[in-house]
Formats: C-alpha cells, sequence, structure tokens
C-alpha cells in the first residue's frame, strides 16, 4: 500500500500535538517525510532489521517495566500506548529510507525467525499512522478534534487508492457516510458505557470487600453455602504495637434486611499538617506510629485506622475527608507503597453520639427480645451490661457454612436455632443487643491484624483477615465489643489453598523489590541509561549507515534493465498497445500481437505490427527511415 | 480429549479464513486490526478517545461493505482445464469471461476455488506434520496447524488470484489462471469467483459461479540417466504378445511344413492337407523379446516414503522403452495389482494415471510377493522399489533370484534410519535416501 506523502508526518504531528511531545514529533515527521525529496536509500538486509526491532524491543520492555513499577495499573499500558510512536520510529525510520516496502512478521517477533517458512509480510508504514492515531486517542483531553483528525488521516491515506470502478462522488457519499455514522457510533458508544459503569460500580460495590461504601454495607447474612475467602495478601503493616489489633475502615448505625448504612453521610477535609500529611484529630499524643504497606488500586478507597488516631503521614492524594463516624475517605490517590499513621491507644474512635446509635426498630427488639439473656435485663452498669451479652455467645460457635433453613429468616436461625455464623452475624446480633439495653452502638467493618510474616517482618493483612465487629459508647468513649469467638481465624486459615504458601512467596519478593526500587531514585541512574540508550542507538547507526547506499533512479534502472535487455523494446508500437489497454481491449497474459489485433479488429494496425516484428525479431534490425516511419505513423494514429 | 473437542472447530475457522483472506484486502486486514486493537484499548471512554477511532473505523467498514452491493459486474465464466498435470509443477489453464452488460467492467479480481476436503478425526491424530517435531509442545499438542497442512494436502491444489484486466461492454477475457497442484490424484476446482472492490478498496463483494471440473495430477518424476539400461535381455515369450498372460501358444503364422511325429492335431493345416492328401501343418513365431516387471511395494506405514516410490516407479515407467517390449506394473491395492503396458497394449500415460491412484495398502507383503513370484517365469528383469529392507522383501529378492531374474532393487528410506551395512547384498542395490532421490536416481 503506497502512503500518499505527508499523511505520516501529519499523523506524527498530530500525535504530538495531542500528548504534548510536539517537539520531537517535529523533527521526526520532517525527517520521515525527506524520504520523498531524496532518492538516497539504503540497502538494508533482513538482519539490519533485526537489529533495530531488537532496540525497540529491549526500549519497548524497560519502558514497560519502568511504567509498572511507576505508575498505577490503568495509566501503566495508556502511558505505554501513548508512547508507541516514539518507539516504533526507529524501525518504520529504517523502512522508509531502505529499498524495501514491507517487513515481515518474523522481524518483530523473534520465534518466527528460527522457521524456515515464509512469513506473511506487513505493511508497518501503514500501520504506524493507526499506532499514531491510537496514541493520538490516550489523551481524553484532545476533546472533540480527535475524530475529525482521524477521518482526515484514514481518508486521506485511502483516497489515491480508491477503485476506478466508481465515480468521485460514490467516494465521497462512502467517506461522507462514514464520517456521520462514525459521529453518531461513538456517541452513543460513550452513552452507553456510562450506563454500563453506573451500573457495574454499583454492582460491584456491593460484592467487593476491597470497595467499602462509607455510607452502606451488605453483609453475606442470609446467604448459604459455604463463605469463600480470599488468602490473597492486601497490604502488610509494620508496627510495635502488641496485636491483635483491630483496623476499623468504616463504621454504620442503620440496620435494614442485611444491609448496614449512615445516616448522616456528610464529610468534612481533614487539615494538611504537611505536603502528605492530614491530622486526624487535634488532640492526643500520637506516640505511637504504625507503618501501612499498601498500593491502593483506585484513584478512591477508606484508610483502615486504628483507634486512636491522630495523624496520617506520607499519604500522597488529593484530598482526604471525616465523616461524622469517623471513617476516612481518601480522593484523588497517587501511586505509592506505603504511608504512616500516628496513633494514641488512651484514645478513641474520633466520632461523636449521632441520632441513630441507639435506634432499635421494632421489628429488630421484637426478634431479639426472646434471646436477650437474664443477666443483661438484671444488670444496672453498662460493664455488666456489656459483660452479659459477651457471656451469651460462649454458647455460640463460628461456622463459615449456613444450612438452607437459614434462607427464611437468618438472624433468628442464627439466635434460636443454628447459634453459629460468621463475624457479620455476631457483630449485628451484638449491636442490636446493646441497643436494647440501652447503651448506644454501631457496626464496624475493618481488618484484623494478627498474622506475623518472619520474611518480611511485618504483619500481613490478608483478604480473609476482613472482619466485622460492634463498637459501643460507654463512659464517654467509643469500645470495640467484638464477640465473634476467637477461633475465626484459626478456623478461615484452615480453608487456606494448599498453594498459599508459594503465591505468599512470590508476593513477598514482588514486595521486597518494590520496596528496594522504590528507594532508588531514577536521577541515580540517569547517566546510565542514557549512555547505554546512546550507545545502543549509536552503534544501531552506525551498522546502518555504513551498509551500501543506493539511488532510486539506480534501482528503477535495475529492475528495468531486466525487462529492456531484448531488442526493439523501445519500439513506439508499444503506445499503441497501451492505449488499446486503456480503451478495454485488454491483452491475454502470453497472447501474440497478432492474434490480439486479429481479436479486437484492429486489423488495420497489422502494417505497423509487421515494421514493430521487423524492430524485434530482424537480426539485422530496420534502418533509422523505417524507424521513423514507424514512429510517425504511430503518432498519427495516437492522434486520431 | 480437548483436541477432540475442539477438533470440530477447525474446519470452521479455516473457513471463515479462507472466506475472509476473499473477502477483505490487505488494506482492509489493517482496518480491521484498528478495529479489534481500538475495541481493546478503547473499552473506558472516560479515559481515552480509542473508542472514537474504534467508532470511525467500524462505520467504513460496514459502509464499505454495503458499497460493493453498488455496480455489481453483470458477467458468464468458463473455465479450461487440461486432463493431465504433474505434481509439484505448476499448470496454467484458461478462464474465459464474458460481459453480458453494456458498461466496461474493470478492477475485478477473479479467484478459482478448489474444492477443500477437511480431513476425518482419525486422519487428523495419525497423520505427521512435516517439520511438526520443530513445533512448540502447544501447537503440537493443539495440532491446528497439522490440519490445515492435512486439509491443504487433502484439498490437493493452490490457486492464484488473479487482477484481471478491463473487460469491454459485451466483451471478452480469456484470462490465464495458474494453479500448483500439491499431490497427485483428482483434485477439484469447484467455483469460479468475481471479486469486485468497495470504493475504497477494502472488502471485495463476491460473485460466485459453480463451475465444478476435475483434473487428473500424475505422480512426479525424476530424471533417469540417459545410458541406464533395465535389467535383463530378451526372453521367449509362449503365445506372443497378445496372450502374454494366457497359457498357450501363438497365433503368429510363419509357413506350412509336412507333419511330424508329435505335433498337435489342432495345428494340422486342412485345406493344404487336402489338397496335398497327406498331412500338413502351420508353423508359428516362437515370441522372444524383454519383458520387465515394475514392482511398486506399497505394504508401508511411511506415507512420505510412499510418496517417494510412486515417483521413482512413475520415473521408471515413462523411462523404460515400451515400443519394443513389455512393462508389467505390480503393486497391491486392496488386493494383487498388475497391469501390462507397451506393444500396443496399454501406454505409459495409462501407467501414470494408474500410479496416481497407488496408495499404502494394509495387505500383507506376501501378497505382493506372491503375485510377483506367480508371474516371475514370464520376466525377463524386474525394477522393484521396496519401502524397507526386511527378511520378507530378502526373501522375495532370493526366490527372484533363484528364477535367474536380474534384478534392480531400489529402496526408499529416510536419511535418519541406520544405514544397511549388509555384507551379502543382492547385486543392483540401490538406497534413495529421501528427500534426495534424485541424487540417488542420477548414481543409476
Amino acid at each position: 500500500m503506497k502512503i500518499p506523502r505527508f499523511v505520516q508526518g501529519a499523523a506524527l504531528i498530530l500525535w504530538g500535538w495531542h500528548v504534548g511531545l510536539l517537539v520531537p514529533a517535529i523533527p521526526m515527521a520532517i525527517l520521515l517525510e525527506f524520504r520523498h525529496f531524496t532518492n538516497r536509500r539504503w540497502d538494508l538486509e533482513r538482519k539490519d532489521f533485526y537489529r533495530v526491532a531488537d532496540v525497540t524491543t529491549l526500549l519497548l520492555a524497560a519502558l514497560a517495566i519502568y511504567l509498572f513499577l511507576t505508575e498505577r495499573a490503568s495509566h501503566f499500558l495508556i502511558t505505554l500506548v501513548q508512547l508507541t510512536p516514539l518507539l516504533f520510529y526507529p524501525l518504520v525510520a529504517s523502512l522508509c529510507y531502505s529499498t524495501s516496502t514491507k517487513l515481515s512478521l518474523d522481524v518483530l517477533v523473534y520465534t518466527l525467525r528460527k522457521q524456515d517458512a515464509p512469513q506473511p509480510e506487513w505493511d508497518i508504514g501503514s500501520l504506524y499512522i493507526g499506532v499514531c492515531l491510537v496514541a493520538m486517542g490516550t489523551n481524553a483531553d484532545a476533546g472533540l478534534l480527535f475524530f475529525p483528525a482521524v477521518a482526515i488521516i484514514i481518508c486521506w491515506t485511502l483516497w489515491p487508492m480508491r477503485s476506478k470502478r466508481y465515480s468521485i462522488t460514490i467516494c465521497l457519499l462512502l467517506v461522507a457516510s462514514a464520517y456521520l455514522g462514525g459521529t453518531f457510533a461513538h456517541q452513543g458508544i460513550h452513552q452507553l458505557a456510562l450506563i454500563v459503569r453506573e451500573k457495574s460500580v454499583e454492582w460491584l460495590t456491593n460484592i467487593l470487600v476491597s470497595g467499602r461504601d462509607p455510607f452502606k454495607t451488605r453483609t453475606a447474612i442470609g446467604s448459604v453455602g459455604r463463605l469463600k475467602q480470599s488468602d490473597r495478601i492486601l497490604f502488610r503493616v509494620d508496627m510495635a504495637d502488641d496485636y491483635p489489633l483491630l483496623l476499623q475502615e468504616a463504621s454504620y448505625d442503620i440496620h435494614n434486611d442485611n444491609e448496614w448504612s449512615v445516616l448522616n453521610a456528610s464529610f468534612t477535609p481533614l487539615e494538611k499538617t504537611g505536603e502528605f500529611s492530614w491530622q486526624v484529630r487535634e488532640s492526643g499524643k500520637g506516640d505511637r506510629r504504625m507503618t501501612v504497606y499498601r498500593e491502593y488500586p483506585d484513584d478512591k478507597d477508606l484508610i483502615p485506622l486504628p483507634r486512636g488516631s491522630t495523624t496520617i503521614k506520607d499519604f500522597p492524594a488529593m484530598e482526604l475527608n471525616q465523616s461524622r463516624y469517623g471513617t476516612v475517605q481518601a480522593t484523588g490517590i497517587m501511586p505509592s507503597l506505603s504511608f504512616q499513621i500516628m496513633y494514641d491507644r488512651s484514645l478513641d474512635l474520633n466520632s461523636e453520639l449521632q441520632g441513630a446509635d441507639d435506634f432499635l426498630p421494632a421489628e429488630s427488639l421484637e426478634l431479639i427480645s426472646g434471646a436477650l439473656p437474664t443477666s443483661l435485663l438484671s444488670a444496672t452498669t453498662d460493664s455488666d451490661k456489656v459483660s452479659a451479652i459477651r457471656r451469651h455467645f460462649d454458647d455460640f460457635r463460628y461456622t463459615l457454612f449456613q444450612p438452607d433453613a437459614s434462607r427464611q429468616d437468618p438472624i433468628r436461625h442464627f439466635l434460636y436455632d443454628s447459634k453459629a455464623g460468621h463475624c457479620e452475624y455476631f457483630a449485628t446480633v451484638t449491636v442490636l443487643m446493646l441497643r436494647a439495653a440501652g447503651i448506644p452502638a454501631r457496626y464496624a467493618v475493618g481488618y484484623s491484624v494478627q498474622e506475623f510474616d518472619p520474611f518480611t517482618d511485618l504483619f500481613v493483612v490478608r483478604r480473609r483477615h476482613a472482619h466485622a465487629w460492634a463498637i459501643a459508647y460507654l463512659d464517654g468513649s467509643w469500645q470495640a465489643v467484638d464477640t465473634t469467638p476467637s477461633v475465626w481465624l484459626a478456623m478461615e486459615e484452615e480453608q487456606a489453598s494448599p498453594l498459599q504458601p508459594l503465591l505468599d512467596f512470590a508476593s513477598n519478593i514482588l514486595f521486597k523489590f518494590t520496596l528496594w526500587w522504590q528507594k532508588q531514585r531514577l536521577e541515580d541512574y540517569n547517566l546510565w541509561l542514557y549512555t547505554t540508550a546512546a550507545l545502543l542507538l549509536f552503534v544501531l547507526a552506525w551498522r546502518i549507515l555504513r551498509g551500501r547506499q543506493v539511488t532510486i533512479a539506480a534501482l528503477d534502472a535495475d529492475n528495468k534493465s531486466a525487462e529492456s535487455s531484448f531488442p526493439g523494446a523501445d519500439s513506439p508500437f508499444y503506445l499503441i498497445e497501451e492505449r488499446l489497454i486503456d480503451q478495454g481491449m485488454g491483452r491475454n497474459r502470453g497472447e501474440p500481437l497478432l492474434t490480439w489485433l486479429t481479436r479486437i479488429r484492429q486489423r488495420e494496425l497489422l502494417p505497423l505490427l509487421s515494421e514493430h516484428y521487423a524492430l524485434r525479431f530482424d537480426p539485422r534490425g530496420i534502418s533509422a527511415h523505417r524507424r521513423t516511419a514507424l514512429a510517425q505513423a504511430v503518432d498519427r494514429w495516437l492522434a486520431d | 480429549m480437548i483436541r477432540r473437542l475442539i477438533y470440530p472447530t477447525y474446519a470452521g475457522i479455516s473457513r471463515v479464513g479462507r472466506r475472509s483472506a476473499r473477502r477483505v484486502s490487505e488494506r482492509g486486514q489493517l482496518i480491521q486490526v484498528g478495529i479489534i486493537a481500538a475495541a481493546a484499548l478503547g473499552i473506558d471512554t472516560e479515559l481515552t478517545l480509542i473508542y472514537q477511532l474504534f467508532a470511525f473505523l467500524i462505520c467504513l467498514h460496514v459502509a464499505a461493505r454495503l458499497a460493493t452491493r453498488l455496480q455489481k459486474p453483470t458477467l458468464s465464466v468458463q473455465r479450461s482445464l487440461p486432463r493431465f498435470v504433474t505434481a509439484g509443477e505448476s499448470f496454467q489453464y484458461t478462464v474465459h469471461i464474458h460481459n453480458e452488460s453494456d458498461r466496461l467492467e474493470e478492477d475485478l479480481k477473479l479467484i478459482d476455488t478448489p474444492l477443500v476436503t477437511p480431513p476425518s478425526y482419525s486422519e487428523f491424530v495419525s497423520a505427521r506434520e512435516p517439520g511438526e517435531e520443530e513445533r512448540n509442545a502447544y501447537d503440537r499438542y493443539v495440532g491446528f496447524h497439522r490440519f490445515m497442512w492435512l486439509q491443504r494436502r487433502k484439498t490437493g491444489v493452490t490457486t492464484e488470484q488473479l487482477d484481471l484486466p478491463p473487460i469491454p461492454a459485451m466483451g471478452d477475457v480469456h484470462a490465464k489462471m495458474t494453479a500448483q497442484p500439491l499431490r497427485r490424484g483428482k483434485v477439484v476446482l469447484s467455483k469460479l469467483t468475481i471479486a469486485q472492490p468497495d470504493p475504497f478498496g477494502l472488502v471485495y463483494g463476491l460473485e460466485e459461479f459453480d463451475r465444478p471440473e476435475q483434473v487428473l495430477v500424475l505422480p512426479s518424476r525424476y530424471p533417469i540417466p540417459l545410458n541406464y539400461v533395465p535389467p535383463g535381455g530378451r526372453h521367449y515369450q509362449p503365445g506372443g504378445v497378445s496372450s502374454a498372460w494366457s497359457v498357450g501358444e501363438s497365433d503368429e503364422f510363419v509357413s506350412l511344413r509336412d507333419y511330424r511325429d508329435g505335433d498337435p492335431l489342432r495345428r494340422i493345416h486342412w485345406p493344404s492337407t487336402a489338397k496335398r492328401d497327406k498331412p500338413v501343418v502351420r508353423e508359428h513365431q516362437d515370441e522372444y523379446f524383454v519383458r520387465q516387471a515394475l514392482v511398486l511395494d506399497t505394504c508401508g506405514t511411511d506415507w512420505e516414503l510412499m510418496e517417494d516410490a510412486v515417483s521413482v516407479a512413475a520415473s521408471f515407467a515413462v523411462t523404460v522403452d515400451t515400443n519394443d517390449s513389455l512393462l508389467d506394473l505390480m503393486f497391491v491395492a486392496e488386493g494383487p495389482f498388475h497391469c501390462t503396458a507397451g506393444r500396443g497394449l496399454a501406454h505409459a500415460e495409462q501407467l501414470l494415471e494408474i500410479l496416481s491412484a497407488a496408495d499404502l495398502s494394509n495387505c500383507p507383503f506376501e501378497t505382493l510377493s506372491d503375485s510377483v513370484l506367480y508371474h516371475a517365469p514370464l520376466l525377463s528383469g524386474t525394477i522393484l522399489v521396496l519401502l524397507d529392507w526386511d527378511e520378507k522383501r530378502k526373501r522375495l529378492i532370493r526366490n527372484l533370484s533363484a528364477f535367474n531374474i536380474p534384478l534392480e532393487i531400489l529402496v526408499i528410506r529416510r536419511a535418519e534410519r541406520p544405514a544397511i551395512e549388509e555384507e551379502d547384498l543382492p547385486d543392483h542395490f540401490h538406497i534413495l535416501l529421501h528427500e534426495q532421490i534424485a541424487e540417488g536416481l542420477a548414481r543409476l
């Protein structure tokens, strides 16, 4: 496919403009288009292209690793695609200035180089235009100009190759219909994507533990069968404190049909005390420090906090907001490996009493009234009431399995029949009982930190360490009331995959490498990086530039010499042949001229053909006079 | 198990691939690659604008598909195939195209489609693609490349697409198509297709004409040295040519002579006896001429060696002069088979036709050796093309040698097999290595 002049250059400049790399894009485009104004070419061999492709692959791999380690997952691929025109430029430039027009697939795929069979050839020049367009589209800020630019570049490329069967009007109609259709289509796609996103976010929020909502949480109460929890390590914690420790992510005060939510959903921004330091509360010493090693996949999430948190340090985010329930939510989270939390164990949750903390609907009271222990009814102090509730659950078992019988009314089944459930059952019933006893209480979710990993010398928190418990407002402060039997962690550990040690090992290795990598500063390696890249490119350029150079004219002459080696190749009669073919009287492959002229009823040309044959086949040739006469006769025929 | 499940999809994938190759041009393929890449990368419409590129490309593609319905050509086509072609050698044939409309038709393509025959599952499992051992473990297990190779081989011919010259209104064009037979035997060219591009040449509209025709592909042949002399000299042929395989005497009349004791009564020439009043008998010509046997061993399992053996046998079939001699072709198909050529009987062409259909046989080698030994007394020499050199074959050679029949023994083998290092190998014993057959025959 012959690419029209300036298309590649235009695509490159548009790419540079859209992604903010106009400065390198302009010289790249000029160099690429300059080939149309010079007839110098390098006679590159296949192995030369292998070298260029290998350097391109190395650069691509290096960039991919670098971006993988420094960018967030969603941005990693986009940034890589954005820079693809830069990476593939050496390959395209060497193809443009070589005598080849296409590259076979083995140039790009190393394993194919060993195979003897011929590989399919690809028009890399045209593909490069596509790469520029895709890379251009990675910048969502390009706005309204992107679509017309795409349409112009593609139609500009295709226009010279249009079929002779169709008039220009039909071609223009095709372009117009594609443009209009494309306009409606992309707007429709965008609208559809927005609807899908809206629905899927709601759905995902409800099923993913990591994506907790500060406003509501759906429990697995009522689910039957075995509850499966993942062994994946969510984050690691470095703390000098005694453990176990509960890290609370959120708390809720309204219970309704297996769902906990909050009555007051307002947030206030946390005060910044440093570049990325945030003050959770003003009072408290904050003499204890905890380092959390966690990479947030999304740019908006909740921060798990220990009781009495005062400050969050080194947490790069646009904003941190705290709800009236003490829940801290970060927005605009930037990639970072770890952050610190300062806390004071003498303090409690930074939250005042809310209106619904002691709210107990009549149906909930009816549900638990039969199960309230007599000791609770007779207790006079709050601490006695809490002790009575704790003792009540001594007869209960922890289980991850619920039989089908629990489907109808799971809480009732838990309280009166099975007396077995997982943490969400215990936490929900505890909150309801506390409120029935007149103690304000909330349902809290977060993680239990209990597993120490000697390899990294850190505590690990897995997905299955997610936990729910009750918090009660006792003696003017919020206290955790965790009534779940303490065997819950051990029981969940029994369910761990046999592959867990292997996966942990891989996760730990990656974690250690990431930790090491984070300490490295790219500036320290700049000299090495630039020297290596420059050396690679220099060696490559030297190997290529010292190759044999040819001119396009010389090439054409070489190609034509084979064709024009026969005598009489310059006969003027060929002009007549061309004219007749143009008029639709095609000559079959291998058909003698005499047969052809007879078939198309051009017998008046037979005398001229006779002279042409003499010129072609008579070993003595024909005289200059006869030759001139033949040329004049041909001219007359062409003029008619 | 997995392979058994996915095997049925191979034929579908290959059919879609063929149709796509006919329907979509090279630049159309680039557009399709663009559509797939843009769909994958542009899925998040808030993160990137690549979905807009996807929308334009898909609309361009759809519009191009619709545009192929415009200005459809009105043509009639007819193919003229040769009767015989040779395996491995490309051949040309003519397709006559007549434009039935009053408009110049240009920028058209002619595609000739062979009848594609997918392999059965048992064929697929038992076959081995040449060079399959160099493929990776996944490809070897899944076997898609093997399926494609086997399907190509069973189909037996590949054709090239041809850009047609402009066809004048109500005019004709004789297009010269080129095809490449991949194996011997019958191959079928089924459909002629005229492909008409959209305005930008991205996709083609196809007008198909059902024109099933078959061509017989003869086995490929190797040159035999000019000075090569087949084994054996003239040999008495009781009964002459016409009854060469029958018991009895020749009807070739030479003269009349007086009756001698012992002459059979049926030789008495009754009119002359009546005229001369004493018994007169007819004297017949004793027939002496060269009669060669060409024995093709089909009792093996390696189809590549079988192809070599057929080619070697075909090379001898066309080289041995059958003007003054007979050539008996013997091999085993479902049972023993023989055919005699020369001296007014079948010609070498018929032998090649027969050889083009020869295939590996399940019969034991004894079937072939018994057939050869049965006809041994009549043979003046035998050329044996063998697929192996084992005890059964050695026994046949010993038995034929007992008849004092000169032999030319050619054993086809793979180079990687251990060399034959016997000391008492028979005379005129040659080993022809696979992929070096021509060199081996040149040393005869």
